[in-house]
């Protein structure tokens, strides 16, 4: 049976769709003033005509009588050796923003920074990404938010008075006995937690509290029961045939996204050899990331939670012969979960997201009853993020208001925006002797702070990091410091009396600690030179001890959480959005237009709800709420698969004092997410909402691409697949059958690049995204523009539901320009402005475009942009193409596009013409996988290929010759360049559970 | 911009009210009856000023201020034409001033006459300090001349006005005023006018009295300025450094041509119509074809060459002579340009670059140093040359010379024309897509030399079996859009 797929509720119903870009009279007349209102109302008249025809002309005369500029060409007084100019370096450096890890690879182009991408070298990320990490190097330009020197109460001064006055209050706070506080997000580098014992040293009443506002103290403090060290595991992905996440987005936010992608996405492959893919289980109450690529995914609320896991436990310690509890019924059936774990022993994960540390032990005890301890639970080399515990902050909020605090320095963190009760912090900074804040860019904290020593930007600053036991990774400066900053670990030593300055300080760590770890460098200098130019050192990692768990804590949390009742009231869920992370990141314009994975809204965070609730309580999309107790008013958003009983809002939005793109931008659910028992709870029962009958755009681009119920995603199940490869996929037989011209061929002599895209190993992620925007300098066009589907990405993810709106199967689909051999924008375009090269390639001439747009409307993917507005240099798009420093991230090797262009996908033309010539003057061929377009570079799982199809031994042609292997819309012989392979999930005929 | 062709009207517009001044002037100076007191003045200022002035102060000598009524007049007269004599004969207060003054003799003046001796000590007598008389001017003043402090030191450069201490050379002979296609070596009036600007401390008595190189030496032969002629030439330097120099204008010859057309094609209209006054109207017709003929070869020819840039070939901040180096010193291209080969651009050297050879080569046969201290002083002052760029490729063109030089084994000249034949490089070609891509449909490519491009197998069959010739850049794709616009 044709299985029916549906992107909205509306089209899903039959009811007419409305046009998304129908904007408000507002917003419509403001753009309209961009030319001038008083014109632009006016009937036209023969004056009118005159005035525009005059200025027409004059303005045509002028341009084209002007003499050509001079331009000068300056070379550099003295050419360093490794610079060329024209040609990029790339250096390996580490990313790290207290709660994100990457090891990096930074390109350097001409003196700038403009690409950020994973480091193929190490063990972690293997080269993947997320989208942050591309973001990343937007933030290092960012104009207005950035600090551009140290300020004493909102004045500049230098760093010398800085010095001269932090010392001075320093010493007072110190001989006075009051604690010094470093506030910081985790901390993971060695050498910077030396210069903090050094800071303690010459101020013995310092402090260190961490405090991560996305806390996983939970599975810490379950371990610290459990196995006697406050540790957070590895979790190997890789090794497990079945997994079961309890609210764990672990391919989207959970711990390290990057990483688990990539270890899931290798056990989802089918091969020629591999036959199996693994089995995944999600239950939770929003829908995730991780739980739109489950095979099987149970909605729930936040407080059924405790019952689900509980008589999951005693499902398999009742098959081990292990102690049973008794727990509270539940509607979800655990026994076909228990029996794939059970079938899976020692091959299986249980994770767990839910911040309470009894069903953090429960759960971790079902791992250790599977035996997954030593085989996918790693205790040896245990992740170093995030180790805040919650309780450590409550405790330095007390002591701040019990007057026990003398000074306190924000490094890294900025609880006066992250922590729940921020105002108990921020209005007491005021009143100790000395505030500090390290922060880079503006925040919320900093505002409150009377010093401000902004640190410099991550691509700017020596460091090192340690993200796991044994892993080490080196950062190092990609450019000079472009502000009047100084790194933080700078200014400790200077304050700590030392006179060494970091990098020194760095290189000693590296000499006393790592050096003796390895044998292969004989001097410090090579091991330290190649360290750094590999950006890694991963000497052998600590052994996997399998330890045996204390499971005398299980009774009590097994108590604990068979006591827990359902709440009968709506519970709101505060989820981490997929783009912005915890907020730190919020005043980034890429990542703030980039659409939700799931949702496909972007600039706002909404309530989600599900439609079954939508409908019982008349709510639509864009409905604003009011939460009566909370003072929380937020626009609603029908969301399908979202737990019914439930609300689910990101946080990370709603920031103020941080720059344009980020204040005021969505609403700030921090102050909901209070700890409860120490533990920083992400989900809060309400009383009482309501709709109050105003209605709010949300801009989302979920309509915009409508393929119009094409049979565009093709799917089949393991089962299936294993039956007859080609399952689900009959329709390209049939087309190829079909696949016959009366017109001559394309005939590609040397190249025909292709792609292909594997269904089974995209999550979905968006890293893609943000890597093609990194690259070819896609404009951000803004909210407004959004709503009236003009946003300019080259690549995006189409998302499709099917079958149950409670709890729909969710798919996505990577979407680029498709490269059609049979291209229909081409013979539409009356200037050929779009033609075919002999590579296959689709190419878009700027330069001769008359934008006609035919090409966009004839074209069935959707996939082309048109230049509505000349975004660059234009003051009414005020995000990063306007300003000087903006513009420094713009890749010179892509054409900034002007006003009236259409413009697309060019499969990285650029990246294949410089790897041609590489070639060339190497004197050999090309070998296969060299040329890497951006989104295959970013994607952290491999899920894109790229090659030549004209070469049968590269990896794309054998793609290729997969049965699984199709082409949007083949029957329409277009003949595209790229190809799916068919989305195998691993779950029974139909829907299960 | 002062207008260079307008100087000699302007000369003969203010001759008359200058000769008047000047005349003037002498009448006063001869009514007070004072010229012996001018006499006075040159004696004083040739033997005594280097040591002494006429004020308290000392210099190396005593000040000499009311001399004349601490000593008497006859004893001042012997002491001045030989002191050291009066010292040793044991002169009481020759020798006092002897030890007061460090013991430092004072050269004896025997050749001044008696009258000479007078008149020097009724200068000193009657001296009128400085502003009184407006004769000494600030040598050192670098900004806020007058207009006609300007102009003075302009007609000064140009030589219509004769320097005081007679020399026959004039600045304008050597030193350009004008932007012009040809190199001349010597440093332009900008040229100076920025290094007098840039050194402070420095005035034109110091530049023209130590001379740089054996060049400048022989050239400055004889010139001596007084101070109110450097003060006027620096007014002039003042000037240029801040409007900088005038562009050679050329006749616009097409643009007359087109005017001109006009102009009869009108008349021919006209007459066509109204006046009828010529007989044949072939003539009229003939007249209105051949002149929109004409007017349309113009318009287009101009229309093409709307920001194209042939020929362009601006002034450097250094008169480089790529004949010199490239040429004369066989120089390879790559040495200077040695990126070429490995990156987009061909690179632009770096003034350290230049110092390998340039610090041994400290003077040109024909620029002496001036030119190759400018390398120097980029060096020491951090700020490197900003050349003026030639090439210019359009934004969305992207070009690669590693893909051209390493790839194609393109010779430089092939685009960049004889650049070793230059003084003045300029655009040799017209650098439109016309024109690189018929290049692309007519040049070959390494096909059997380079295994990248084994690649295209059906051509390599081709191509061994004899069937074609040679492989084009077109036969692989270039002349696609994807392969230079992106």
């Amino acid at each position: 049976m044709e299985k029916k797929y549906w992107k909205s509720l509306e089209e899903r119903n039959g009811l007419p769709v409305e046009n998304p870009g129908k904007m408000d009279e507002d917003a419509s007349r403001s753009l309209l003033e961009l030319i001038n209102e008083e014109i632009a109302d006016k009937p036209s008249s023969r004056r009118n005509f005159l005035k525009f025809a005059g200025f027409s002309f004059a303005t045509v005369a002028i341009a084209t009588s002007c003499k050509n500029p001079v331009n000068t060409a300056i070379p550099m007084l003295n050419k360093p050796e490794e610079v060329t100019p024209g040609m990029a370096n790339y250096y390996a450096s580490t990313y790290f923003d207290g709660q994100d890890y990457s090891s990096i690879l930074v390109k350097v182009r001409d003196g700038r920074p403009i690409k950020v991408d994973g480091n193929d070298l190490s063990s972690f990320n293997h080269g993947g990404s997320s989208a942050r990490v591309q973001g990343s190097v937007l933030s290092l330009y960012d104009d207005g938010g950035r600090f551009k020197a140290p300020m004493i109460g909102g004045l500049e001064t230098t760093w010398n008075m800085m010095d001269l006055e932090v010392g001075k209050k320093l010493t007072e706070v110190a001989a006075s006995g009051k604690q010094i506080v470093l506030l910081a997000s985790t901390i993971i580098s060695p050498s910077t937690r030396k210069v903090i014992a050094e800071f303690t040293a010459k101020y013995p009443t310092t402090k260190l509290v961490t405090f991560d506002p996305v806390s996983s103290s939970a599975i810490r403090q379950a371990h610290q029961e459990l196995a006697g060290q406050a540790v957070i595991p590895d979790y190997h992905f890789e090794n497990a045939d079945v997994v079961v996440s309890f609210g764990a987005d672990f391919l989207g936010t959970w711990l390290s996204p990057v990483e688990f992608s990539r270890r899931w996405a290798t056990t989802r492959r089918l091969t020629e050899e591999k036959k199996n893919i693994s089995k995944l289980f999600v239950v939770e109450s929003c829908m995730s990331l991780t739980g739109a690529n489950a095979d099987v995914r149970l909605a729930v609320k936040p407080s059924q939670q405790a019952a689900v896991i509980l008589n999951l436990y005693n499902e398999i310690a009742a098959a081990n012969g292990g102690k049973t509890f008794t727990a509270p019924k539940t509607s979800v059936d655990v026994k076909k979960m228990a029996t794939a774990l059970l079938a899976a022993k020692g091959k299986s994960l249980v994770v767990n997201g839910i911040n309470d540390p009894a069903l953090q032990i429960i759960t971790h005890a079902i791992n250790f009853m599977l035996g997954n301890y030593g085989t996918t639970l790693d205790l040896g080399s245990t992740l170093n993020l995030r180790q805040g515990m919650d309780q450590e902050m409550e405790t330095f909020v007390q002591d701040l208001e019990a007057g026990n605090v003398g000074a306190v320095m924000f490094y890294q963190s900025n609880p006066g925006y992250t922590y729940a009760e921020s105002a108990r912090i921020l209005q007491n900074l005021k009143r100790i002797p000395l505030a500090v804040s390290f922060a880079t860019a503006q925040d919320e904290t900093s505002k409150a702070c009377h010093y401000v020593c902004p640190d410099h930007h991550f691509l700017e600053s020596w460091n090192d990091a340690e993200p796991k036991n044994g892993m080490y990774t080196l950062q190092q400066p990609t450019i000079r410091n472009i502000f009047n900053t100084r790194q933080v670990q700078d200014s400790l030593l200077k304050w700590s009396g030392s006179t060494s300055d970091y990098y020194t300080s760095l290189r000693k760590t590296w000499e006393t600690d790592f050096f003796g770890k390895q044998s292969k460098y004989g001097s410090f200098n090579d091991f330290w030179n190649h360290s750094l130019q590999d950006g890694v050192f991963e000497p052998q990692l600590p052994e996997w001890s399998l330890a045996s768990l204390n499971l005398a804590a299980l009774d009590t949390a097994a108590v604990k959480a068979g006591s827990a009742t359902v709440s009968a009231d709506t519970e709101l869920v505060f989820y981490e959005n997929i783009a912005l992370g915890n907020g730190s990141h919020s005043n980034n314009p890429w990542l703030m237009e980039m659409p939700d994975p799931i949702s496909k809204v972007c600039w706002d965070n909404f309530a989600a709800m599900s439609p079954k609730m939508a409908e019982k309580l008349g709510i639509a999309t864009g409905d604003v709420l009011y939460f009566e107790n909370e003072k929380l008013e937020i626009p609603a958003f029908v969301q399908p698969g979202q737990a019914d009983g439930t609300i689910g809002i990101a946080y990370g939005y709603g920031r103020s004092n941080t720059g344009k793109v980020a204040d005021g931008t969505g609403i700030n659910v921090y102050p909901y997410m209070k700890a409860v028992g120490g533990f920083r709870a992400f989900s809060l029962a309400v009383k009482e909402f309501r709709a109050i009958g105003n209605t709010y755009q949300l801009a989302t681009t979920q309509m915009h691409h409508s393929m119009e119920g094409r049979p565009i995603v093709r799917e089949t199940t393991l089962e299936e697949w294993q039956k007859k490869p080609a399952a689900g996929n009959e329709l390209h037989e049939e087309a190829a059958k079909n696949n016959f011209t009366l017109y001559k061929e394309y005939e590609f002599a040397g190249h025909h690049w292709g792609m292909g895209i594997d269904l089974n190993a995209c999550t979905g992620c968006s890293a893609c995204v943000i890597g093609c925007q990194a690259e070819n300098n896609v404009a951000v066009v803004g909210k407004e523009q959004v709503a009236m589907t003009r946003i300019m990405h080259w690549i995006r993810i189409d998302r499709y539901y099917s079958e149950d709106p409670e709890n729909p199967s969710v798919y996505f689909q990577p979407l680029m320009c498709q490269h059609c051999d049979n291209a229909p924008c081409e013979n539409v375009c009356p200037v050929s402005a779009t033609n075919h090269s002999n590579e296959g390639l689709n190419q878009m001439a700027y330069n001769r475009c008359i934008g006609t747009k035919y090409c966009i409307n004839n074209c069935p993917y959707k996939v082309r942009r048109f230049n509505w507005f000349r975004y660059a240099t234009n003051d009414a798009f005020d995000y990063n193409q306007n300003s000087d420093l903006g513009r420094m991230v713009l890749n010179p090797d892509v054409t900034v596009r002007e006003r009236g262009v259409v413009e697309k996908c060019s499969f990285c033309v650029q990246r294949i013409q410089e790897k041609k010539l590489l070639a060339k003057a190497e004197n050999r061929m090309l070998q296969d996988g060299e040329i890497l377009p951006a989104c295959a570079q970013a994607c952290p799982s491999g899920a894109i290929i790229f090659g030549d199809l004209n070469d049968p031994e590269s990896r794309i042609s054998k793609l290729y010759k997969n049965e699984r292997n199709y082409h949007l819309l083949e029957e329409i012989h277009t003949l595209p360049s790229v190809g799916y392979l068919t989305k195998v999930r691993n779950r029974e005929g139909g829907a299960e559970a | 911009m002062l207008k260079h062709a307008s100087i000699r009207q302007r000369i003969v517009n203010l001759a008359v009210p200058l000769a008047v001044t000047l005349i003037l002037s002498g009448v006063f100076l001869s009514a007070t009856g004072d010229a012996d007191y001018m006499k006075g003045k040159q004696i004083f200022d040739k033997n005594c000023a280097v040591c002494h002035k006429i004020s308290a102060d000392k210099l190396v000598g005593p000040g000499l201020k009311d001399v004349t009524k601490r000593r008497d007049k006859v004893w001042l007269k012997k002491f001045i034409a030989a002191s050291q004599e009066m010292v040793k004969s044991g002169d009481k207060t020759a020798k006092e001033v002897f030890m007061a003054n460090g013991q430092i003799p004072m050269p004896d003046h025997k050749f001044l006459t008696d009258g000479d001796l007078n008149n020097v000590l009724n200068y000193i007598e009657n001296f009128q300090p400085e502003a009184a008389r407006k004769v000494t001017v600030d040598i050192n003043k670098k900004d806020g001349f007058t207009n006609e402090e300007i102009k003075r030191g302009e007609r000064l450069f140009f030589g219509l006005i004769p320097f005081e201490k007679g020399t026959t050379l004039n600045c304008a002979s050597c030193h350009a005023t004008i932007l012009t296609d040809s190199l001349n070596f010597n440093p332009s009036v900008l040229d100076l006018a920025e290094a007098w600007k840039e050194q402070n401390g420095t005035n034109l008595y110091q530049v023209l009295s130590s001379p740089t190189s054996q060049k400048m030496t022989d050239s400055h032969k004889g010139l001596q300025l007084a101070d109110h002629e450097i003060y006027d030439m620096s007014a002039y330097f003042s000037e240029v450094s801040k409007t900088g120099m005038e562009t050679e204008k050329s006749f616009p010859a097409r643009l007359l041509i087109f005017l001109t057309l006009g102009f009869l094609m009108a008349l021919a209209l006209a007459d066509l119509i109204f006046f009828k006054k010529v007989k044949y109207k072939f003539i009229h017709i003939i007249i209105i074809l051949g002149g929109l003929g004409v007017h349309v070869t113009l318009a287009m020819q101009e229309g093409t060459r709307l920001s194209r840039t042939q020929d362009y070939a601006p002034d450097q901040p250094i008169k480089f002579s790529h004949k010199v180096h490239a040429g004369q010193n066989k120089t390879d291209c790559e040495y200077c340009h040695s990126i070429a080969s490995s990156s987009k651009s061909a690179g632009i050297p770096s003034p350290n670059l230049c110092m390998n050879c340039h610090k041994v080569v400290t003077q040109g046969a024909r620029s002496g140093k001036f030119e190759i201290n400018k390398i120097y002083r980029a060096i020491e002052t951090g700020k490197s040359i900003p050349w003026v760029r030639i090439h210019k490729l359009p934004d969305h063109v992207f070009f690669s010379h590693e893909q051209h030089v390493t790839a194609g084994k393109v010779k430089c000249q092939q685009c960049h024309g004889m650049v070793e034949n230059m003084d003045i490089v300029k655009q040799a070609t017209d650098l439109s897509m016309g024109w690189c891509v018929n290049c692309h449909r007519r040049t070959a490519v390494q096909f059997a030399d380079n295994k990248y491009y084994e690649t295209f197998k059906k051509l390599h069959e081709d191509y061994k079996s004899g069937k074609i010739k040679k492989v084009t850049v077109e036969q692989v794709g270039g002349i696609d859009c994807a392969k230079c616009h992106y």
